[in-house]
């Protein structure tokens, strides 16, 4: 069990210096993204759904804090479609991300995991739209 | 940066350290002891590469499981080293942030409705057992 615990600290400690730095990075970044701009920044077209998905991905944080201001911007006419977008890349990539997971898994697996996340937003975001144009039931979100 | 810009920043960092680090101290001890206890053969046959069914598992072990957000980090980490494959790491922790906690979830269905949240779910899972082949296929 002590044997156990000291490799825990060992790997703790060498965590704790990436972990804070990425902390404080994605606390600037969020700092600096106004989410007042946000609307300006992903437009009501339909057609910015790859937009969408990239603010999404550069977005720090929580998605709780960026619920009430999404639910803001879908009331003056920005399409669902785009709001999922956003919320898929938020959720699969952020700027913390990013050192931890180079850290564990390489510059590789990070910069392939982001494409893919970034292709999924788009994609969810395209599904979506679809979906509400041929069924009633996701017509009436 | 001013300098209340630069305060506000520290206060905000020190909390999320804070909640944090205790959280994963835990979660790289569940992978310190994943490592040493789980016998690396069960891990490759239920999650190694050849395993049909091993992305599909951890995307839904990342959904269901109320992990708490980056501590999945070192678990995935424990598991491929173990023999996981990568389309695992993938889904594991693409998983586990696509319904990361019951407030957020609730809020979502507060202010969207239980429709959207239920489809984005669902979408969000096929996406993301998608992407873990394409990550297995491609590393």
């Amino acid at each position: 069990m002590i044997d156990l615990l000291h490799s825990t600290w060992i790997e703790f400690l060498k965590i704790i210096p990436i972990l804070v730095g990425a902390i404080f990075v994605a606390q600037i970044v969020g700092h600096f993204l106004a989410k007042k701009e946000m609307h300006k920044k992903i437009g009501s077209s339909n057609k910015n759904i790859a937009r969408a998905a990239g603010i999404g991905l550069v977005t720090p944080g929580p998605l709780l804090a960026y619920l009430p201001t999404l639910k803001d911007m879908q009331k003056k006419g920005v399409p669902l479609s785009l709001i999922i977008a956003f919320i898929t890349g938020q959720t699969l990539i952020g700027p913390l991300r990013i050192f931890l997971e180079i850290n564990y898994f390489g510059v590789l697996f990070f910069l392939i995991r982001a494409v893919i996340s970034f292709l999924l937003a788009i994609a969810i975001g395209i599904s979506f739209r679809v979906l509400q144009e041929r069924f009633k039931i996701i017509k009436k979100i | 940066m001013n300098q209340v810009a630069l305060h506000s920043i520290t206060k905000k960092s020190a909390k999320q350290i804070v909640i944090i680090l205790p959280i994963f101290f835990i979660a790289i001890f569940i992978g310190v002891l994943i490592e040493n206890y789980l016998p690396g053969e069960l891990i490759k046959r239920v999650l190694g590469e050849k395993s049909f069914f091993a992305i599909p598992i951890a995307a839904i072990i990342g959904i269901i499981f109320p992990i708490p957000r980056y501590v999945t980090y070192p678990i995935a980490f424990a598991l491929v080293s173990s023999g996981a494959g990568l389309g695992v790491a993938f889904a594991l922790i693409s998983g586990e942030v696509i319904s990361e906690s019951i407030v957020r979830d609730v809020m979502e269905i507060k202010l969207f409705g239980f429709r959207f949240f239920s489809v984005r779910l669902l979408l969000s899972t096929i996406g993301i057992i998608a992407g873990g082949y394409i990550m297995e296929a491609i590393l």
